[in-house]
């Protein structure tokens, strides 16, 4: 496995960088362009004493219509070495009030064999104050991939908040050398309470469980993929 | 240049007890400098932009009838401004960059100069970026030409202020990235949900929730911006602003909210206050124990203490997060008792514009009303039940029935059979009172209903208790007011009377001629992605508003935003509209509470271009204002005014700025 540390590097500074172009309105009569960056997710799991790294972050450059979005999410085992590693550069344009549209390009960076997808998405906050994400991934191979996200804070205190969230991926067609096969791939639950010392600044215990579904559930010489896993974790939600 | 304002003279002023500066000035020509300072308002050395040295900066005193000559001089290293806020002048020297000029460079000296045709109590700001959130903010008051109809012993100028740790543009950028950055602390938690739960029943509680969520708003949302410490006169609670007075005087108090973002409940415990101004205008002299003060208004109020007594000026913000505080004191060195911060209030579902289904629940006994409504006039009975109000008000004898009728005439939408037979049997009503409320039910305003209600003679007093406040001075009643059903509803902390807009009556009355054009706005916004609209536009995708001098125009604002919006106007008064038809005063600012429609009187009797806009600084910043063209009437012959408009040329702003030095 290619070790995608440099290349992560690349993307952690992308990340953090983008603040720094940030212009603030002034006044009025400006409609200025705003950074943000993300990290929603740092985060140490273990799981039957396997130890791992996961990421997921975003980062934006825009106006309230339109932005540039680069997102970002994977994990790096102990050995350094990644088990996943995705990023997505997309535009974003917003088609309600909580709700934008989202197109660009994905690319799997690990683990290899390296895959590239076109994005078609919808996100934005539902109802009942819930964050959802829905996309559409049409992949080089002619594949076509979905993926459904939600979360949602619970506020126990001001300052403590408990947060459940699941995923769902689907896929149209087998990649063997990726493990992965047609149909309903994966679902993952996660829960995650964490106290937040600023508006910036959260650290969180939490759970996270997720079980291989359909076809990929049970194939293929399973060294990373058992069946349900259910993952301890201590993380730490930033943002820039 | 006969008076300047030097930093010497403010530091003297502000160590002194008492803030106003001596009236020296008997010409019109004066300096301020913008600069930048650290102060430590909060402990940790701040950043704050200074006018001549301080912040707030020094009263600018000028006369009426005199022709202000002001050379401003930015020391900043950016682009800076000076806006005299409330003052009626050329719209060349109002001071708005894009607007009047192009801004004053860093190093460079500006003369405003305009011929000062008005009295009263008033204020100046930058109007560039975000700078008066940053301090550049300070007081303006005018001296009659001729004898001051407002006589007092002595008087200070009490302006208010919200100070806050972070840089205005990190405030903005923060905002931008999570509308709910500086709202952490106003939310509903597990413990509210139980708290409500025991109050209100689980299964209500959870339709409260679900009805907010499916909103995805939070009734707690009082406020975009927390973690400020507020200000009288630049100084904090800790170390109170303190106003020297001998017992049996009169002081006037001249209260400016020059907050960015905070709406003040304002009060002197003990003391009744007599306003005697609002936004610079004399009204007639109305007493009340409290007022709420909207950003960018201004008012004048009298108070004769007469113990030897400090007493505490106790300014809390709308959202109750903290407070100001200053002391009027007999000696230096004593304060009053500090009273305890009310509890945040809840918005309701009228502040969301949605309160149709009591409305629609209310018409079977009265059309129109508003049970809510009612149960605030009547808040001190314990378990009142509404159904029974119904009853009673049934059973009300002696109503001048023709009357009734006639003033039934107007309401929109109204079934009047209903309404005649509902009220056939009511008993010593106010018939006047009740005739002119009854005119605005066609605008379905419930406030007005609650008032009348407090009106009603014979009803049952054994179930009505005394209502806690006296009744307003005029019958009327005034769009801008808080509905009865708002979350925010003012009402004063010792049960007595709330100052509302509808007490305010002009001492010298412009007469209300019949608006010659009507037109309306929506005021909106995106709280998630944090801007903020006029009927859908943010300032820079916006056309300008087109006036022709000489025009009224009869404007609806209709917020469409859980959210107030202090609506300012530059150059032009606004002439509030009252229900009974009485000349509505002047003012420059008018609060549009959330969820409701407020209708005011646009004078366009000023060429030029003018800002409009909420006075909400980062309501402003982020899109909630327009251009106002007003231009010459066609008969005029004279040419309408381009669009957009050409900015004073650099050779005209010079000829202006007489007496300036350009750097």
């Amino acid at each position: 496995m290619v070790n995608l540390f440099p290349r992560s590097l690349a993307v952690a500074a992308l990340l953090s960088a983008a603040p720094l172009t940030a212009q603030a309105g002034d006044g009025h009569d400006h409609d200025g362009l705003f950074a943000k960056a993300a990290l929603d997710r740092l985060e140490w799991t273990s799981s039957k004493g396997v130890a791992a790294l996961h990421w997921e972050g975003k980062a934006s450059l825009g106006g309230d219509e339109d932005k540039a979005v680069l997102l970002s999410r994977g994990t790096m085992a102990e050995d350094g070495d990644f088990d996943s590693a995705e990023v997505q550069v997309l535009w974003s344009h917003a088609i309600s009030d909580f709700f934008d549209v989202r197109t660009g390009v994905r690319g799997d960076l690990a683990p290899d064999p390296e895959r590239t997808a076109w994005v078609f998405g919808i996100s934005g906050l539902a109802p009942y104050w819930i964050e959802t994400s829905a996309s559409l991934f049409v992949g080089t191979r002619g594949d076509v991939g979905v993926r459904l996200e939600a979360d949602t804070d619970l506020a126990l205190t001001t300052r403590l908040i408990l947060q459940p969230s699941l995923e769902l991926n689907a896929t149209s067609k087998d990649d063997r050398q990726r493990e992965s096969y047609g149909g309903l791939t994966s679902l993952e639950g996660g829960l995650r309470l964490r106290y937040e010392v600023t508006p910036t600044v959260a650290p969180y215990v939490g759970v996270s469980w997720e079980r291989a579904l359909g076809e990929t559930n049970g194939r293929g010489d399973s060294h990373r993929h058992d069946d349900e896993t259910t993952s301890l974790l201590v993380g730490l939600k930033l943002m820039f | 240049m006969r008076f300047s304002f030097s930093g010497t003279a403010a530091v003297l002023a502000l160590s002194c007890v008492g803030w106003a500066l001596p009236t020296i000035a008997s010409a019109g020509q004066y300096s301020i400098v913008i600069g930048e300072t650290e102060t430590s308002v909060t402990g940790a050395p701040q950043k704050t932009m200074t006018l001549n040295g301080q912040s707030p900066g020094p009263t600018l005193r000028l006369k009426e009838g005199e022709m202000a000559e002001i050379a401003v001089t930015n020391t900043l290293k950016e682009d800076s401004s000076i806006h005299w806020h409330g003052l009626i002048l050329p719209y060349q020297q109002d001071g708005v960059p894009g607007f009047s000029f192009q801004g004053i460079k860093p190093g460079e000296t500006v003369t405003y100069r305009f011929p000062v045709v008005q009295s009263g109590t008033y204020w100046y700001h930058s109007h560039s970026g975000l700078q008066e959130q940053a301090g550049m903010l300070a007081p303006i008051v005018i001296e009659p030409k001729d004898p001051d109809p407002i006589k007092a012993d002595r008087e200070a100028v009490v302006m208010l202020s919200d100070f806050h740790p972070d840089a205005p543009n990190d405030i903005l950028a923060n905002l931008k990235k999570d509308s709910g950055y500086y709202n952490t602390a106003a939310r509903r938690t597990a413990g509210t949900l139980i708290d409500d739960a025991g109050k209100n029943g689980l299964a209500a509680t959870v339709q409260d929730r679900l009805e907010w969520g499916a909103m995805r708003m939070a009734p707690s949302d009082i406020s975009d911006i927390s973690g400020y410490t507020f200000l009288i006169n630049g100084q904090p609670p800790g170390q109170p602003w303190r106003s020297l007075f001998k017992p049996g005087e009169t002081v006037r108090l001249r209260f400016i909210n020059g907050a960015a973002m905070t709406y003040f409940d304002v009060r002197i415990p003990g003391l009744k206050l007599t306003v005697v101004a609002a936004d610079g205008n004399p009204v007639k002299p109305v007493a009340v124990d409290e007022f709420r003060m909207a950003v960018g208004e201004t008012y004048d109020v009298l108070v004769t203490p007469t113990e030897d007594q400090p007493y505490t000026i106790f300014a809390e913000p709308l959202d109750r997060s903290g407070y100001a505080r200053g002391t009027l004191t007999p000696r230096d060195g004593e304060d009053g008792p500090v009273p305890p911060v009310r509890p945040r209030p809840l918005l309701t579902m009228t502040d969301m514009g949605m309160d149709h289904g009591s409305m629609d629940h209310g018409s079977g006994e009265m059309p129109g009303m508003d049970h809510s409504a009612m149960g605030h006039d009547m808040k001190d009975m314990a378990g009142m039940d509404h159904s029974a109000m119904g009853h009673d008000m049934k059973d009300m004898a002696g109503m001048d029935h023709s009357a009734m009728g006639h003033d039934m005439k107007g309401m929109a939408g109204m079934d009047h059979s209903a309404m005649g037979h509902d009220m056939k049997g009511m008993a010593g009503m106010d018939h006047s009172a009740m005739g002119h409320d009854m005119k605005d039910m066609a605008g379905m305003d419930h406030s007005a209903m609650g008032h009348d209600m407090k009106d009603m003679a014979g009803m049952d007093h054994s179930a009505m208790q005394q209502p806690s406040s006296p009744p307003p001075a005029a019958p009327g009643t005034v769009s801008a007011d808080f509905k009865a059903s708002s979350g925010l509803v003012p009402s004063a902390a010792n049960g007595g009377r709330m100052l509302q807009y509808a007490d305010l009556l002009p001492l010298t009355p412009r007469p209300q001629t019949a608006p010659d054009r009507a037109m309306t706005f929506r005021l909106g916004g995106n709280m998630e992605r944090y801007f903020w609209t006029i009927d859908g536009e943010k300032f820079s995708t916006a056309a300008p508003i087109r006036m022709t001098q000489g025009e009224r125009i009869r404007v609806t604002l209709v917020n469409e935003t859980m959210m107030n919006h202090p609506i300012h106007l530059h150059g032009m008064w606004f002439q509030v509209v009252r229900s009974d038809g009485q000349d509505g005063p002047l003012k420059h600012v008018l609060n549009v509470p959330p969820g409701q429609s407020v209708t005011l009187d646009i004078l366009a009797d000023a060429l030029g271009q003018w800002p409009f806009h909420c006075h909400f600084m980062y309501h402003m910043a982020t899109g909630m204002m327009r251009r106002v063209i007003v231009d010459p009437p066609a008969s005029s012959g004279q040419p309408a005014t381009p669009d957009p408009v050409a900015f004073p040329g650099d050779h005209n702003s010079h000829s202006q700025h007489s007496g300036g030095s350009h750097g």
